[in-house]
């Protein structure tokens, strides 16, 4: 998956938006970049399929390095799907945090949460001031 | 940078106060230490750790059991000293997931060495694993401290969006609960004390964070979260066998 299209949370979450049938249905996972801080991936939380998520709180868990973080919900919606094959792949992150990365995708039900987004240049100018 | 010594608690309670600075750290406005103690040999579980695989540990299931909000193994928490720290993420040591671990454990080293006890990282490099021992104290990650192949001390954190909590614990003595980890009176032939160490870790950590600690209690708010918290959370049966 090209990362061009993508937008990116504060938090580190990567969003596709695409349309199906009349409704917004965003992909969801965790940056590359923030896989590689997290280094070794140990356990993945994923929400529940049908969970309602609001922008901005947690919806999913991950521990890696002895370290439990929260994954935010990038927008508003219900969880339709959820990649139950992640939790005992999660070492593929490292090498396909996009396409075979997702985490759930969620039927958006308020896309107002999309203006706080970013692009990929906006969230590379982040991390790199973060650094 | 505010320090928080406190007597002797619940499992339960202790893990309420460490979620609640967790949850205000941005209103206190800098990192907060805090060192603790547990009122009965206690069994933490990691987080991510099923409630049932206690029942592997024989020697500990009388013992009163939390489950943290912070990685890792379980605990049984009986003769050690356990700290928490809260840190914002904007701070920059924050965004290195092992820079806190490191700081604590160096320093740690360090005061160990001047009392004449041969602590040192891990440096394992053996990666996590959902099929590591039960315990914490049996597992290894590279900035554990061990003492003569045992791990004495070792660390886990929860990440928020706005703030850090790093709890860890430095096994003292073998526990009757835990009789197959040795502590360091047991490796060393030292008997140390909680106060004395606590006064020469503060002193080795000053040292590293170029800071002074200021003794502090829990603001109001905190003390009121910590209520909630204790009550809605750690004390909850559904918080404690949800795996």
């Amino acid at each position: 998956m090209s990362t061009d299209n993508l937008l990116f949370a504060k938090t580190h979450e990567w969003v596709k938006v695409e349309e199906s049938d009349g409704a917004k249905i965003a992909t969801v996972g965790i940056s590359a970049h923030a896989i590689e801080a997290l280094n070794d991936l140990v356990y993945l939380e994923l929400p529940e399929v049908g969970k309602e998520v609001t922008a901005g709180e947690s919806f999913g868990e991950i521990e890696s390095v002895k370290a439990v973080s929260d994954i935010y919900a990038p927008v508003t919606g219900e969880v339709i799907a959820a990649n139950t094959a992640l939790p005992d792949n999660l070492d593929s992150l490292h090498e396909d945090a996009y396409d075979n990365g997702w985490i759930a995708k969620i039927k958006i039900t308020d896309d107002s949460a999309l203006g706080d987004l970013m692009d990929l240049a906006g969230y590379e100018k982040m991390c790199a001031e973060e650094a | 940078m505010r320090l928080i010594v406190d007597l002797p608690a619940l499992g339960s309670w202790n893990m309420a106060v460490d979620e609640a600075m967790l949850r205000h750290a941005t209103e206190i406005g800098m990192p907060t230490l805090r060192f603790y103690q547990w009122e009965e040999p206690t069994l933490s579980l990691g987080y991510f750790q099923k409630y049932d695989d206690r029942q592997q540990h024989l020697a500990s299931l009388e013992c009163p059991c939390v489950r943290r909000a912070s990685g890792g193994g379980a605990i049984l928490h009986d003769h050690e000293l356990t700290y928490s720290f809260v840190a914002p993420v904007n701070d920059p040591r924050s965004d290195q997931y092992t820079r806190w671990f490191d700081l604590f454990h160096e320093t740690l080293v360090e005061v160990l060495a001047a009392w004449g006890i041969d602590a040192q990282l891990s440096g394992n490099l053996t990666p996590g694993s959902p099929s590591d021992p039960f315990l914490c104290f049996q597992r290894r990650h590279a900035v554990d401290v061990v003492v003569g192949g045992y791990k004495i001390c070792g660390s886990a954190q929860r990440r928020h969006q706005a703030a850090i909590l790093q709890h860890g614990s430095v096994l003292l003595k073998q526990s009757a609960a835990a009789p197959e980890l040795p502590g360091l009176e047991e490796l060393s032939g030292q008997r140390i004390t909680i106060s004395a160490l606590i006064e020469a870790w503060l002193l080795a950590l000053e040292n590293k964070f170029q800071k002074r600690w200021v003794p502090k209690t829990l603001t109001v708010v905190e003390e009121n979260s910590t209520q909630e918290i204790h009550s809605a959370k750690f004390s909850s049966p559904s918080w404690t066998h949800k795996r």
